[in-house]
Parts: C-alpha cells; structure tokens; sequence
C-alpha cells in the first residue's frame, strides 16, 4: 500500500523533472532537473530491494556526474543563459517519434507474459554483488578499471589541449 | 500492487523522453544530458528484471553497476570534448560543428 | 567445270579489289586489270559453255553459308552460297562476260582523260562480278544479295559523275524505284521459304509442283514477279532507266542494255516453274510485258536525245521479253535476251561513239555523220535492222519466235500490239539514222571517226547480231541436230520452225516502218515540226513520258515525304522524348533524394528511431512470433 503511494508519486516526479529537463531552454534549469530525476530514480532503486545500487546512483550520478554537468555549463560561456538550449528543427518529427516508440513499448510489455518468481531476494545485496564481480565477472570488473584510467587520462589529454608552440 | 509492468512502462517513458531530447536540441550539453537519462532508464529496466524474474542471481544489479561505470567515463571525455570544441569554435551548438562539411 | 566457274565469278572481283586498293593512281594498269580479269573470265565462261553444249550434265556445289537448326517449333533456317551451272546460267555467263569484255576495251577509249579513270573500272569490276554471281546463284537468296549488289553498282555507276545535279539524282532515282521492286521481291522470297522451308532452285522445283494451296502461292508469285518489275523496268517501275542514262555511254551498253536489266529476265526463267504452276500471274506477267512494249515505243517516238531513244528502245524490248515469258514460252524470252544483249549494246556503243566524237546528244542537232564515221555509221544501220527484226538479222528471229508464240496461244491481243510495237520501233530507229547519219549537217560540230579500240568492239558486235539469230533457224537444226530451243527450254525442247504467215507480216510491217521514216525524214515530205505543233496535246503527252514522272514526284513529295515528316516527329518526340524523360525523371528522382541526405547527425539518428519503431511493430506482430494481435 504505501509501497504503491510511493511509486507512484516518485514516478511523477521522475517524469515531472525528466519532462522539464527536456523542455527548458536554460541549461542551467536542466542541469538542476537532471539532478531532481537522478535523485528520485535512487528511491526506485530502493522500492526494488537493491540498497546498495540506490547509494552508488546518488554518489556517482547525483554527486559526479551532475557536477561535471555544472561544470561543462560553466565553461562553455554563451551570451543568454536562457536561450542557451534551443531546439532545432526536428522538434515535431522527434515527438512523433519518440511517443510511436513509447506506444509500441507499452503494446509490447502489455501483452508480454512473464514468468514472476517467487524467490526472495537477499538480504545483503552488496555481499551478492561483490561475490559475483570478484567471481564470475571478474574480468569485466578489471577492464572497467582499466576503462575508468583510461577515461580520466583521456579526459585530462584532451581537457588540457596541444600546445600550439613548442 | 506493483508489478513489473509499472517499472517497465516508467522505464519506456523516460527512454522516450531521453530520445525526444537527444535529437531535438541544439547544444550539446543537452544532448548529452538526455543520453544520460536514457542510460538510467536502462538501468531501471535492468533491476526491475532482476527483481521481479530472477532475485536469487544479482546479475542484473552487476550489469547496472557496469553501466554507471562506463557511463561515468563517458561524460568524463565527452564534457572533455566538448569544452576543447567551445575553445576553437566559442559555440557548443552543434550545427556549428561543420569543419568536416564543404 | 564448277570450279572454274568460282574462278569466273572471282576474277573480276579480285580486279575490284586491286584497283580500289592497290593501283588507283596507275590508271592504265587499272584499266588493263579489269580488261585481263573479265577477258579471263570471259575465255572460262566460252569453255564452260562448250562442255555444256556437248551434253554434259547440270552441276550445282553449295556450301552451307548458315545453318540454324530447328529447335521445337521453330522451324530452322539453311541457307546456301552456291554455284549452280546449267544451259540456262552457262548462257548468261557467256553473254555477260562478252560484252563486258567489249564494253571494257571500248571503255579505254571512250574514258580517257576522265579523272575518275580508275573508278570506273573499279566499278565495272565489281558489277561484273555481282552479276556473274546472281547468274550463277543456286537459291533465291543468293540471288537476291547479287541483286541487290547489282543494283548498288548501278547506282555508282549511273552516278558516275557525282557532281552533275541530274546524275547523282538519277543514281538515286534509280536505287529507290529498286528498292520498293526489292521489298515484294524480298517479301516473296521469305513467303516461299515460309511455305516450303527451303531457297534452292532445285528443291523448290519438285516441291512446288505438287504444291496445293493456289492462292499463297499466286500471292508468292506475284511478289517475286515485283521484282523484276523494277529490275527489268517495267511499266510502273520504268522511270528509272530513263534518267540512267545520266551515266557514261558503256554503262549503259553493259548494265542498262544488255545485262543487269536483263536479270529480271533471268530470274523469271530461273523460278519458270513457279510462274507457270500459277497461270494468272503469267497472264498478267504477259500483259503488262506487251503494255510496257507500247507504252516505251510511242513515248521513243518524238524524243530527240540520241540516248533516250536507246533507253526507251530498251524498255520496249525488255516488255517483249516479259510478255514472252508471261506467255509461255522460256525459250523465246532467253533467245530474245540474248539477241537483245549482242545489238543493244552494239546500238548504246555506237551511239557512245557518236557523242564522244561530236559532243551533242540531240539527233537534230547532228546529221551527215555517215562521211565522217563510216565504221560507226553502218554498224549502227546493222543494229538497228537487227533490232527492226530485218530478215536474216538476229532481231527476226527472235521476235518472230515471240509473236509466233503470241498467236499460237490464242492471245490475239498481244499479238496485235506485238506488230505494232515492230512497226513503231521501226520506226523510230531509222527516223534516228536519217535524222542523225544521213542527210545534212545539221548543227556546227567536228567529228571523226574513233580510234579501233572503240569500232573494234562495234564490228565485234555487228558480226554478233548477224549471226545470233540462227542458232534457233530450221537450217541450223537440220544441220547440227541442235538450236538454241533444245538446250535452253521448259518442259521439252523446242525445235524452230518458222511461221510463214508471222514472219511474212512482221517483215512487212518492219519495212513499212523503215519506209515512213524515210519518207519523214529523210524525203521529208510532211513537215514534222508543223505535225508536231498540229498534235500538240498528244506530242506533249508523249515527250513528256505521259507525265508519270511528275505524278511520281507529286505522289512522293505528298504522301512520302508528309508520312516521313510524320515519323521523324514521331521519333523525336515520342521515342526520345521517352527516353529523355526517363532520364530526366531520375535525375528529378535523385535531386527528392537527396534531401535525406542532411549531413546533420541528429536527423540520422531521428532515420534510426524511425526504423527501430518499424521493425518492432514487424517483429511483434505474430508472424513473426510475437505477442501482438
């Protein structure tokens, strides 16, 4: 029952905030929804018994990834911060596109048939998860950490730009 | 009473959203940030999965942990990109980004 | 004997060849190239002709030029290049090569100082060798490339002088009145094939005689017949023969007198035994032969060029060979050709001697010419009572032969119009020689008589025209057991007699001819001018050719050439234009393509999105297993 209540007022919220996100023309704005939406998908994560990757979507998104957001904005000065994110021309055509997907989305899980199961999940998600990244993806778990060097070297390569003399 | 076909449809909706946004704004920070929301959408579909088919075998929370991973280094170099192009260009729209046009 | 018969079609060829690649800038040794080649020929064809007369058997060599076999339903196509020698080609052969043999020796002279030199002998090379080659051809097919080959030659050679207006109009003239005689010929000859599968002579002739089906085969009889209508000029095809006589004075002895016309003859003989399993066609065949004859001899009646009195003469004759064949008789039709060649081409050389001694063509305006070229003179009297039909010359007894066959047949008709037109060529002929050779200088011209390379020809041909005609004579045949009727015949052989009552009445009537004209021109008791003014609708009608001429000009310019402008717009903008617009319709097709083309990455990914929700409203419906109504 309040499980229901909850979701159901996180979801709009969601949604709410993604909507706007998209629809302003201030960068700033949606940088601040984005935020908003990243938060509460953190509550789904918990209505969905996973604790652990709630407290990693609110340390990684809404703590790094909103902030290197902020950042880009800031660096990249334009004249009016209100008209900063316009729309170009395939604003109409992008719409019927998009709720044409969410249509035969919405047909598609409607009419699907799931096998639920009535497992219990653990109670511990973190010793789960743990257990299956040193173990059995362990080796995707290595190249990500390569990734993540490789992504801040690159950053930083690029960030920093070429000297135009030597 | 929840069931998996809420989380879904959450999910479809704001992959739409994300979609709506990516190819109609003009800034690229924009679309960056509504790639993100696709990528979160993503991740619900991936948990609510796991939840709701298969709870004893977290695989579905580890797939989303490699997603946020990888989508971290993403916006790391694509923010990175995109400030190095606003310093030869002082623009980040994206109908400005034409050296390779004739 | 076949073999040396390739040889005699070669050669002359081979001539051709040389002279167009080799010596075009040596001109004598061009012209003594053609001279050996025929001459050869000519000496190969005689001893070909010999075998043949002392018995021995027709022989035909062919080899398979195409060959598509039947598939299924399809009939299969054979056609052959052969040679086929018999009495009939082995006499053509011999006349052909005779008097292009002369015609050349003549040529040397009457062509010198002529740039084009080497040209022409290029050219009667090469007609030589066609027309030896549709003499000798073993099926209709071949005959009819010859033909058309033929033609061709004629048509450079009446166009010999290309940059006279009226000789390259001529040439023309003469090619496309051909071409219309060649497309029923042509159709004839698919038709025959159609009917009974194959083109040789010999096949055919025991295929058809137990052919059922009249009517087609009239209808393939009557188109091969269009065929010689225009070869042979023939009323309403004759316009061309004419005008040929743009071309220099040889090439109207060779082709327009004594040989290429002459083909039509040919052929009607060769495919004798279609025409005579159709008797309409033959009856129709003789009538318009005897209408051509008159309608050639009266407009030959107040002509004054020297050359077109020759040239209707001409077609006069070749209506009387016509009518022969369309009467029966095959025997008479070759025996008349055959006398025809030798002093027709006698006449044409003679009258080439006259024009390149005085420079005129027009008889009133020459006169006296007999004290001055003597040789000329008297072998032009001896063709002319030849062609009169003059006791014991050649003429006689072909004509005789014809009007006998005439009467006997029971067309009355004919026979009629055949003494007529004996009178009428009479006639005219002398009213040439008085007007031109005797009497008084009647223009300021200088004349002399030419050198021997061209009388030795004439006095060849004067001796020829001479004695042709008793080869087909009862004391020939009672002499040697053998005439022209027994080794050239159709059905059985055919020995001479003569009719009394015919030959008396024809030689009456040729000397009543002869007569008139002395007593006009010569005595000049009427004044013919003042006759001539007096008839002045009928004198007019006759000069003029009975207008046809006109009327073909006036049928041309309003029906061929309107329906060809017709076509061409047609080809222009219907046919191009469909092309063009297809052309253009892609181009107008790509320029709307082009537009997906933006070059703008979030428009692509939009395309993506596009196909993503395509393909899953394919994948979902249940065809394709999904869960979807």
């Amino acid at each position: 029952m309040v499980t229901s209540i909850v979701f159901y007022a996180v979801a709009a919220l969601i949604i709410f905030a993604a909507l706007k996100m998209v629809l302003s023309t201030n960068l700033v704005h949606s940088a601040l929804f984005m935020a908003i939406a990243f938060a509460c998908i953190a509550i789904i994560y918990l209505l969905l018994n996973a604790d652990y990757l709630a407290v990693v979507q609110v340390m990684v998104y809404v703590g790094a990834i909103t902030i290197l957001f902020v950042f880009g904005v800031m660096l990249t000065k334009r004249e009016y911060i209100e008209k900063s994110s316009q729309f170009n021309r395939y604003k109409v055509y992008g719409a019927i596109v998009a709720a044409a997907l969410f249509i035969v989305f919405a047909l598609n899980i409607f009419n699907a048939k799931f096998t639920l199961s009535t497992a219990v999940p653990p109670d511990s998600t973190i010793n789960a998860i743990s257990s299956l990244l040193l173990n059995d993806y362990s080796i995707a778990f290595q190249v990500v950490g390569v990734l993540l060097l490789v992504a801040t070297i690159g950053a930083i390569v690029i960030g920093k730009g070429v000297k135009s003399t030597r | 009473m929840i069931t998996l076909q809420h989380y879904l449809i959450l999910a479809a909706i704001l992959f739409c959203i994300g979609l709506y946004g990516a190819v109609s704004k003009k800034n690229a920070i924009s679309v960056f940030m509504c790639i993100e929301l696709m990528l979160n959408s993503v991740n619900i579909n991936l948990v609510a999965f796991n939840r709701f088919l298969n709870p004893d075998v977290l695989a579905g929370h580890t797939f989303a942990i490699f997603v946020i991973a990888v989508a971290a280094c993403e916006v790391a170099v694509g923010l990175a990109i995109i400030i190095l192009l606003y310093r030869h260009r002082t623009s980040t729209t994206i109908d400005d980004i034409d050296l390779l046009k004739w | 004997m076949a073999e040396n018969a390739l040889f005699i079609i070669l050669l002359p060829l081979l001539s051709f060849i040389l002279i167009v690649f080799l010596t075009k800038k040596a001109k004598m040794l061009s012209a003594m190239i053609a001279l050996a080649a025929v001459l050869s020929s000519a000496v190969l064809s005689i001893k070909i002709f010999i075998e043949m007369l002392s018995g021995a058997e027709a022989q035909e060599v062919a080899v398979n030029w195409l060959n598509i076999p039947s598939v299924g339903s399809f009939r299969g196509l054979e056609i052959q290049m052969g040679i086929l020698i018999d009495p009939l080609s082995s006499l053509m052969l011999v006349i052909v090569t005779f008097v292009a043999t002369l015609v050349i020796l003549y040529s040397l002279g009457y062509m010198k100082g002529d740039e084009g030199f080497s040209r022409y002998f290029a050219y009667i090379s090469l007609f030589t060798f066609s027309m030896l080659g549709l003499v000798v051809a073993n099926n209709y097919f071949q005959m009819f490339a010859f033909w058309e080959l033929v033609g061709l030659c004629s048509y450079l050679l009446i166009g010999f002088w290309f940059h006279k207006p009226a000789a390259a109009d001529a040439s023309k003239k003469a090619f496309i009145t051909n071409r219309w005689a060649d497309f029923g010929f042509m159709t004839g000859i698919i038709l025959l094939f159609v009917k009974f599968g194959t083109f040789n002579f010999g096949e055919l002739s025991g295929l058809i005689s137990g052919a059922s089906g009249a009517g087609f085969l009239a209808l393939i009889a009557a188109l091969i017949f269009v065929g010689p209508i225009g070869k042979s000029a023939q009323f309403p095809l004759h316009v061309w023969l004419p005008d040929a006589m743009e071309g220099p004075t040889p090439v109207s002895a060779l082709i327009h007198a004594a040989t290429m016309v002459a083909a039509g003859v040919y052929l009607i003989a060769r495919g004798f035994i279609l025409f005579e399993s159709v008797p309409e066609v033959l009856t129709t065949m003789a009538y318009i032969g005897g209408f051509t004859a008159i309608f050639a001899a009266s407009i030959a009646l107040v002509q004054d060029d020297i050359k077109r009195i020759l040239a209707f003469s001409t077609l006069s004759q070749l209506g009387y060979m016509v009518m022969a064949m369309g009467l029966g008789s095959l025997t008479s039709g070759m025996f008349h050709l055959t006398t025809h060649a030798f002093f027709k081409a006698l006449l044409f050389l003679g009258a080439g001697s006259v024009i390149h001694a005085v420079e005129e063509q027009n008889i009133f305006k020459m006169g006296g010419l007999k004290s001055k070229m003597p040789i000329t003179t008297w072998t032009f009297v001896i063709g002319s009572l030849a062609l009169a039909g003059i006791f014991p010359l050649a003429g006689f007894w072909s004509k005789d032969e014809i009007l006998s066959t005439a009467l006997s047949s029971g067309h009355i008709g004919l026979y009629i119009l055949g003494t007529v037109v004996a009178f009428m060529t009479a006639f005219y002929m002398f009213r040439l020689i008085f007007t031109a050779f005797f009497g008084k200088k009647l223009s300021d011209y200088h004349a002399h008589e030419s050198g021997w390379v061209m009388t030795l020809p004439l006095i060849l041909l004067a001796i020829m025209s001479v004695l042709t005609g008793f080869v087909n004579s009862p004391w020939f045949y009672n002499t040697f057991g053998k005439s022209f009727g027994t080794f050239i015949f159709f059905g059985e052989a055919e020995a001479p007699h003569i009719n009394m009552a015919v030959a008396g009445v024809s030689t009456m009537v040729a000397l009543a001819g002869i007569f008139t004209a002395w007593l006009l021109y010569s005595k000049k008791i009427v004044n013919t001018a003042a006759l001539a003014k007096k008839w002045n609708g009928l004198y007019m009608l006759l000069y003029n050719k009975f207008y046809i001429d006109n009327l073909y000009n006036w049928a041309f310019d309003s029906i061929m050439l309107v329906s060809g402008r017709a076509f061409d717009w047609i080809d222009h903008k219907v046919i191009d234009g469909m092309f063009d617009g297809f052309a253009r319709l892609l181009g107008i097709a790509g320029r709307k393509a082009r537009v997906t083309q933006t070059g703008y990455l979030q428009s692509y990914a939009l395309v993506i999105f596009t196909a993503v929700v395509i393909i899953v409203i394919v994948m979902s419906t249940p065809l394709m297993g999904g869960a979807l109504k």
